[in-house]
């Protein structure tokens, strides 16, 4: 016989049919139904704990750049709103003679402009001012009730 | 549409595509693989690996022929991590027919008789005249030229005409 008219289906046909059985058991679709679901879930699983530790970890950035962020800005803030309260106490009628909360506060603002003023002249870094202003800002706040409540009374 | 569904992954339209290619597939990993615990190892790694990447089968191929494909390949490259399908001489190749022999029971059928070829002769058989690949695409496969392709095929079909005809002889004086 030539080789080239050889092929496979011809000789399949010239045999009997195939004596062994090519059915798949029949468990095999659950089996691998259950090994699908799994792996579907351990994936899943995996999935969300990334997702869950990306969350985290973008809170924490988060949270880091808000504290960072409060932390690197507050004497302008201070600065800012101690400034604006003294616009506000020169927008008062002053007083003919002061309570003697407000001359505590107004004995300690002048102390408190003395340390500033000094403070600017050694240079001192943003880290020394803020707290001053802060307080700075405290007392004028204090100054501005006490201004206040003189006035409405008097009214 | 079954499709459709299954790539969204629902385990229903999976079990239908199941009940309609697992027979097929079977029938494939078993002629490759010439085992049938092996066969349904590849066929249960065939359907898991349908199943995730199904939504990527854009439906280029008729989706019988791209699973057929991904079973057969997942089977070669079984045999090939099993050293089957190391590159053994061709005339080496085929003493490996003496030594594995006819089957003890006598049985002549075409599959029967496949299972006597090597690994790598059986394949190339089973690929090129049932499954329709070209012998470029073998060669590409195999990591072979074509025309060892074209070889180791030519010496396979004549030797299971050979087994087949030594078969009836003794089917014959049996009787």
């Amino acid at each position: 016989m030539n080789e080239h008219e050889l092929n496979l289906r011809d000789l399949a046909a010239r045999l009997p049919a195939s004596a062994t059985t090519h059915m798949p058991p029949a468990d095999l679709w659950p089996r691998i139904a259950a090994t699908h679901l799994a792996r579907h879930r351990q994936r899943r699983g995996r999935r969300l704990a990334i997702a869950g530790g990306a969350l985290a970890l973008v809170a924490a950035l988060a949270f880091t750049a808000s504290t960072w962020r409060h932390a690197a800005t507050p004497a302008i803030d201070w600065q800012a709103r101690a400034q604006a309260l003294e616009l506000q106490l020169d927008a008062l009628p002053t007083p003919a003679a002061s309570e003697p909360l407000a001359r505590l506060a107004e004995t300690e603002l002048a102390r408190l402009d003395g340390n500033l003023q000094a403070a600017y002249d050694r240079g001192a870094p943003p880290r020394d001012l803020d707290p001053l202003w802060q307080r700075r800002s405290e007392l004028l706040d204090a100054l501005l009730s006490v201004r206040r409540q003189g006035h409405s009374s008097r009214i | 549409m079954t499709l459709a569904r299954a790539q969204r992954g629902d385990m229903a339209a999976f079990e239908e595509i199941y009940r309609c290619y697992g027979r097929a597939c079977f029938q494939l990993a078993l002629r490759l693989s010439g085992q049938r615990q092996l066969a349904e190892d590849l066929v249960h790694e065939a359907f898991l690996k349908m199943m995730d990447t199904i939504s990527s089968y854009r439906g280029e191929a008729p989706f019988g022929a791209w699973f057929k494909r991904l079973t057969a390949n997942l089977s070669i490259d079984w045999l090939r991590r099993q050293r089957h399908l190391a590159d053994t001489g061709m005339e080496a190749m085929f003493e490996q027919i003496a030594a594995i022999g006819p089957d003890p029971a006598g049985l002549v059928d075409a599959d029967s008789l496949l299972a006597q070829l090597p690994p790598r002769a059986r394949a190339i058989v089973v690929l090129h005249e049932l499954e329709g690949y070209t012998h470029a695409e073998l060669a590409a496969l195999f990591g072979q030229s074509e025309s060892y392709s074209k070889s180791i095929l030519a010496r396979a079909l004549k030797r299971l005409h050979v087994l087949a005809a030594s078969a009836a002889s003794r089917t014959q004086v049996a009787l």
